[in-house]
C-alpha cells in the first residue's frame, strides 16, 4: 500500500489569499454607503466602474500573455475598487475606467502579474489620472447639496476641497465634527473620516493592515503639520486638517498596506511608513497638485525592498558578524 | 581587422551588422544607450527627425575616423577627439538649422541639440564598436545605428506630439481629447519600455517560427 | 522560580504561531501495550551507530532483553532483543529515517518478559552511569541520539541545567504526558541519575499542560521538579537561572531509570498513534522494530490514508510503504485521509512568516532568492539559523511550501554547484 509523499509541516492556518482581498473590499462598502448619503448612486457606480474594468482588464491581459488567470486573489478587484474610491464624485465614468487600465496593463501585468509588482498599481492610476485630467481629478462637489447627484453626464463645478485650500495659501474653516463626519468636498472614499479609521480597526484585527507602517505614516505627517503649520486659527488644528484632507488617511490605511509592494519586517515597515509620511507632506507643499500622495507611494514603494532588508540587517549584525567569523576561521 | 578577409564574408556581416544595430538589438530598445534626446526632447516629430539627422550627422564620420585611424591613437585621446569633431559637425548644423530651416525648431531643441556630440550613442558606436571593426562595418553600423534610433525617435514623438499637442508634424489632426502631459518624461519612458517588449515578442515569434 | 532568557527582539512583537491542539482524545486515554505483532524488524545498530553482526545463530529461541547483535567497532555497544521470539534471519531495509540497514528479523511470540532484580541506584557512580547508558543502548526520543554521547559530551560544559523537555508543542504527539501521568517518579529519578552523571547544576522537567493536569502532576513530584513553559510554537528554553539548558527526552529518562534499577535494557518506547483515518487514536507501548503497519492495524483504520507520518505534523517526515521499523526515536505515527491545502499563489508579501519566525530570518526572501537561483546573496540572510519549525509554511496564506525551501538552502552548504561566497553588502 503506497502513500503519498508530502513536506512538512502538514497542517495550515488555512488562511486563504483572497480573504485578504474580500476584507478590504467589506471594509469599502460603508465608506460607499456613507458617500451615497450625501451624494446618492453616482459614487456607488464610479467605483463599481473602477472595479469592474479592473478585473476585466486583468482577466483579458492574462489571457493575452497566455498565463493562468489570477483574478481570483482578488488583487484586481481591490486595485480598481481603490481607484473608483479616489476620483471625485463629479467625475465622468471613464476617469477610474482609465486609471484602472492604466493601473492594470501597464503597471501591473508586465511587471510580473499578481504578487510581483514592484509598484503599487492603484496607485500607479491615481498617479496618471490626476496627472493627465487634474481638472476632473479635483473637481469636488460641495457635500451641502442636499440633492443627489445625477448618475449620467455631468457638467458642473466643484467647490475647493480643505487641501486645495491649504494649498493656495487659504484657511479652510471646518470644525473636528465636519471633517469626521465627512461634511467637506473630497474624494468618494476619502472624506468619511470617522469612518475610514473604523475600516482601518477591522482590517487591523483581520491582519491586513500594518500597524507598524499606518501609525508611523500618520504619526510623521502629524509630526511635520504641527511643526510647519499651514492652517493657523482655524477651529480644527493644522495636524486634525492636514490629516483629514485629501485622501492622506485613506493612502495610509489601504495603499501603504498592500501587501506585495510593501515592507514585511517590523523596522523596515515603521521606516517606510515614516519615509512615506514625509514624502506626502513634501507634494503637498511644493508639490504640483493639492494632493500628491498616490506620487509619494510610488516613491517610496522603490525603496521599499531596500528598507525592508535594511531594517532585518540593522537588527542582526551581530548575528551575521559572528557567524562571518566563524565561517572565516572554519 | 587589418587581415583580409572574403568578400562574402563582409558582405554576410555586414547584412548582419545591420539588423542587428537596427532592430535585433536596436541601440534604443535593447542596448538602451541614446535614451535622453527621446525622453527630453522627442516630443514633437519634427525635432525628432532632426534630431535623427544630427545623430547621423555626427556619428557616420565619427564611426568612419575611429575605424581607420583608432587603433593608432591612444586611448585617452579618442573620446575627446571624436567629440571635438562631432561638436564642431554639430556647429554647422546649428547654424544650418537656425538660418535656412526654422529658428523657432532650433530655439526650442536648446541644449539638446549640441547634446548630440557627447550621446552615448556615439561614445559607443564609435568609440566602442567601431574601433574594433573594418570600416565597411563601422559604416554599415553607423548607419544602421541612425536608423534605429530614428525609426524609435520619430515613432515615439510622433505618438508624443499626437497625445500633447493634437498634431502631427504642425498640421492639425482634429482630435478631441488632448493630454498635454504626455510631453513629460514619464510618457516616453512608458511608450519605450512598451516598444522593448513589442520587439522583444516579434524576435521570439520569428526565431520560434524560424526553428521550426 | 526561574526565569528563562529567550533571545528575541522586542516585548512588542510577538513570534511563533498559535497552533490547535490535536492531542484529545489519546491524551486522556490510558497507555495500552500493543498486541506481539508477527514480526519484528530490528536494525542492527547500536546506540553510537555502528553496525552490529548478529551474536546468535538462525532458528535460536530469544528472550527479551538477550543481545542480539554486538558492535563491530569491538568497544561494546549492543543491540538488544526487545521481544521474546524466534530469530529468522536479516534483511537489508532503506529506512526513510537512518537509510540502509541491515535488520535482524524475529517472529514475536510476546512481548512481556521477567523484570530483574531492584537495585539502589544512588550508590552508581557517575562513570558507571555514563558507562551503563552506552552500553545498554539508551537512545533519546528527542532527537534520535544515543544518551550516552550527549550526556558525555556535556560533561564538558559548566553551569548547565538538565531539562527533560516534556513540552510537547505540536498538536498530536501526547506521549511524553502519558507516560508523566503514569511514571512521574521513575522519570524524576532517571533525571537525577543523569543530571548527575553530567555534573548538572540542577535539574527540571519543562512541561506545557492545562492547569489541572499540571496540579495533578505537581502532587506527584516534589517542588521545583517541574517548570511549566507557556508561549507561543515554538517555545525554546535558552537558559534558566542563568544556566545553558540540556533537553534531554522523557521516555530516555525512564529508560535510563529502568536500566539502572532493574538492568533493562530499553525495549520499546510510548507511541502516539493519531490522526482522521485512525479509529482509535491512543498511546501505544510499542516494542522498537513493531512494522508501523501493524501499529496502525492495531489501533484500527477508519479510513484508508492518504499519508502516514513518522513524527508530529510540524517536522514530521512522510512514508510511502509502511512496512518499516519503528526505532528509538519515533514517538508519534500519524495517518491522514487527505491534507488541507490553501490553494497556491504566488507570495503577496504579507509578511505573516516573518512575524512567525522565531529565528528572526526572512523566509519569504530566502525562497525568493533560492527560486531565483541568487546563490551568492543567499548566505547573507542566514538560513543555517533555521530549525525547521514550520511555524512559516503554517501561516502562509499562499499555501507556499516555505519551510522546504529554506530548509533546502540550510542544507545545501557542502553543495558544489552553489556558490557560497560573503557576497556584499545587501
Amino acid at each position: 500500500m503506497s502513500y503519498k509523499i508530502a513536506q512538512a509541516p502538514f497542517l495550515r492556518r488555512g488562511e486563504r489569499g483572497a480573504l485578504m482581498s474580500a476584507d478590504v473590499l467589506i471594509a469599502f462598502v460603508p465608506l460607499c454607503v456613507f458617500t451615497s448619503a450625501y451624494y446618492g448612486l453616482r459614487p456607488v457606480f464610479l467605483v463599481l466602474t473602477g472595479l469592474t474594468t479592473a478585473v476585466l482588464a486583468e482577466a483579458f491581459g492574462c489571457l493575452l500573455m497566455k498565463r493562468r488567470p489570477t483574478v481570483s486573489d482578488g488583487s484586481a478587484a481591490v486595485t480598481g475598487a481603490i481607484i473608483g474610491m479616489l476620483v471625485s464624485p463629479l467625475s465622468p465614468y471613464w476617469l477610474p475606467a482609465a486609471g484602472a487600465i492604466f493601473a492594470i496593463v501597464a503597471v501591473k501585468l508586465p511587471m510580473g502579474g499578481s504578487g510581483r509588482n514592484l509598484f503599487n498599481p492603484a496607485a500607479a492610476g491615481i498617479a496618471a489620472i490626476s496627472l493627465c485630467f487634474p481638472g476632473f481629478f479635483f473637481n469636488y462637489p460641495d457635500p451641502g447639496l442636499g440633492r443627489p447627484l445625477p448618475l449620467g453626464e455631468i457638467a458642473m463645478s466643484g467647490i475647493p476641497s480643505p487641501a486645495s485650500q491649504l494649498a493656495s495659501g487659504g484657511q479652510p474653516l471646518y470644525s473636528p465634527v465636519m471633517l469626521l463626519l465627512g461634511d467637506f468636498p473630497g474624494p468618494i472614499g476619502a472624506t468619511a473620516v470617522a469612518i475610514l479609521l473604523a475600516c482601518g480597526l477591522y482590517l487591523f484585527v483581520r491582519r491586513s493592515l500594518s500597524a507598524h507602517i499606518t501609525l508611523s505614516f500618520l504619526a510623521s505627517c502629524a509630526v511635520i503639520a504641527a511643526l510647519f503649520p499651514r492652517a493657523s486659527g482655524a477651529s480644527a488644528g493644522s495636524v486634525m486638517v492636514e490629516l483629514c484632507s485629501g485622501y492622506l488617511l485613506f493612502c495610509g490605511i489601504f495603499m501603504l498596506n498592500d501587501p506585495v509592494t510593501a515592507p514585511r519586517h517590523w523596522l523596515g515597515r515603521i521606516a517606510y511608513g515614516i519615509f512615506a509620511g514625509v514624502l506626502v507632506m513634501l507634494m503637498r507643499f511644493f508639490g504640483r497638485f493639492e494632493e500628491g500622495a498616490a506620487f509619494a507611494v510610488l516613491l517610496v514603494n522603490a525603496f521599499s525592498t531596500t528598507l525592508d532588508h535594511l531594517g532585518w540587517y540593522v537588527l542582526n549584525l551581530k548575528r551575521i558578524k559572528r557567524i562571518r567569523e566563524r565561517r572565516h576561521s572554519q | 581587422m587589418t587581415q583580409k578577409q572574403p568578400f562574402s564574408k563582409t558582405v554576410s556581416e555586414i547584412k548582419n551588422v545591420f539588423f542587428d544595430s537596427f532592430l535585433g538589438k536596436n541601440i534604443v530598445l535593447v542596448q538602451a544607450i541614446g535614451i535622453t534626446p527621446i525622453i527630453a526632447a522627442g516630443v514633437t516629430l519634427q525635432k525628432g527627425v532632426v534630431l535623427t539627422l544630427c545623430t547621423a550627422a555626427v556619428l557616420l564620420p565619427a564611426s568612419l575616423f575611429m575605424s581607420v585611424f583608432g587603433e593608432k591613437l591612444p586611448a585617452w585621446l579618442r573620446a575627446p577627439l571624436y567629440s571635438v569633431g562631432a561638436a564642431l559637425i554639430l556647429l554647422g548644423a546649428a547654424v544650418l538649422l537656425d538660418r535656412a530651416i526654422s529658428h523657432e525648431l532650433y530655439a526650442s531643441l536648446y541644449v539638446f541639440l549640441p547634446l548630440t556630440a557627447v550621446n552615448t550613442v556615439v561614445s559607443y558606436r564609435a568609440g566602442g564598436f567601431s574601433v574594433s571593426h573594418v570600416p565597411v562595418v563601422a559604416i554599415t553600423d553607423a548607419i544602421a545605428s541612425s536608423l534605429g534610433f530614428g525609426l524609435v525617435i520619430c515613432l515615439v514623438s510622433a505618438l508624443r506630439e499626437i497625445a500633447s499637442f493634437g498634431t502631427l508634424w504642425g498640421n492639425s489632426m482634429d482630435f478631441e481629447i488632448v493630454l498635454p502631459e504626455a510631453a513629460l518624461p514619464y510618457a516616453a519612458f512608458l511608450l519605450l519600455g512598451f516598444s522593448a517588449a513589442f520587439l522583444q515578442w516579434v524576435r521570439t515569434r520569428l526565431l520560434e517560427r524560424a526553428a521550426k | 522560580m526561574s526565569k528563562i532568557t529567550k533571545r528575541g527582539v522586542s516585548p512588542f512583537i510577538k513570534r511563533g504561531v498559535l497552533l490547535p491542539s490535536m492531542k484529545q482524545p489519546a491524551a486522556s486515554r490510558p497507555i495500552i501495550d500493543i498486541a506481539p505483532p508477527s514480526r519484528i524488524v530490528i536494525p542492527l545498530l547500536a546506540g553510537d551507530g555502528s553496525e552490529c553482526l548478529p551474536a546468535i545463530k538462525s532458528y535460536d529461541t530469544v528472550l527479551k532483553g538477550d543481545v542480539l547483535g554486538i558492535s563491530e567497532t569491538g568497544d561494546g555497544g549492543r543491540v538488544y532483543s526487545p521481544v521474546s521470539g524466534v530469530y529468522v534471519g536479516t534483511k537489508k531495509i532503506l529506512h526513510p529515517i537512518i537509510g540502509n540497514v541491515t535488520c535482524a528479523l524475529l517472529d514475536c511470540m510476546a512481548t512481556g518478559g521477567e523484570t530483574g532484580k531492584f537495585k539502589d541506584t544512588a550508590s552508581m557512580s557517575e562513570q558507571e552511569i555514563l558507562e551503563m547508558a552506552s552500553s545498554m543502548g539508551i537512545i533519546d526520543e528527542l532527537d534520535g541520539q544515543p544518551l550516552g554521547l550527549k550526556l558525555a559530551a556535556w560533561r564538558k560544559l559548566r553551569r548547565v541545567m538538565l531539562v527533560a523537555d516534556a513540552t510537547e508543542q505540536e498538536p498530536y504527539c501526547s506521549a511524553s504526558r502519558a507516560v508523566l501521568k503514569d511514571s512521574a517518579v521513575q522519570v524524576r529519578d532517571g533525571l537525577a541519575l543523569a543530571a548527575r552523571a553530567m555534573g548538572a547544576k540542577g535539574f527540571c522537567i519543562a512541561v506545557m499542560l492545562p492547569q489541572k493536569r499540571l496540579s495533578a502532576l505537581k502532587a506527584k513530584l516534589n517542588d521545583g521538579d517541574l517548570f511549566s513553559v507557556k508561549g507561543r510554537y515554538p517555545v525554546e528554553l535558552p537558559s534558566i537561572d542563568g544556566c545553558i539548558v540540556c533537553r534531554i527526552g522523557v521516555q530516555a529518562c525512564l529508560a535510563l531509570y529502568r536500566a539502572a534499577a532493574y538492568g533493562e535494557p530499553p525495549c520499546g518506547c510510548v507511541v502516539t498513534i493519531a490522526g482522521d483515518a485512525v479509529a482509535n487514536p491512543q498511546n501505544v507501548q510499542v516494542p522498537y522494530g513493531t512494522l508501523v503497519e501493524d501499529v496502525l492495524r492495531f489501533c484500527g483504520l477508519a479510513h484508508e490514508p492518504e499519508y502516514v507520518l513518522l513524527g508530529d505534523v510540524m517536522t514530521g517526515i512522510t512514508v510511502q510503504d509502511a512496512d518499516v521499523p519503528t526505532i528509538p526515536g519515533i514517538t508519534c505515527i500519524l495517518a491522514f485521509k487527505s491534507r488541507v491545502q490553501s490553494p497556491l499563489h504566488a507570495c503577496i508579501g504579507c509578511g505573516r512568516c516573518v512575524s512567525a519566525c522565531h529565528r528572526n530570518l526572512l523566509p519569504y526572501e530566502i525562497m525568493r532568492r533560492l527560486d531565483n537561483m541568487q546563490y551568492e546573496r543567499l548566505s547573507q540572510l542566514l538560513p543555517d539559523e533555521c530549525d525547521g519549525c514550520g511555524a512559516c509554511s503554517y501561516v502562509c496564506p499562499s499555501g507556499l511550501e516555505v519551510t522546504a525551501k529554506v530548509l533546502e538552502a540550510r542544507d545545501a552548504q557542502g553543495n558544489i554547484f552553489m556558490k557560497w561566497g560573503d557576497g556584499d553588502e545587501l
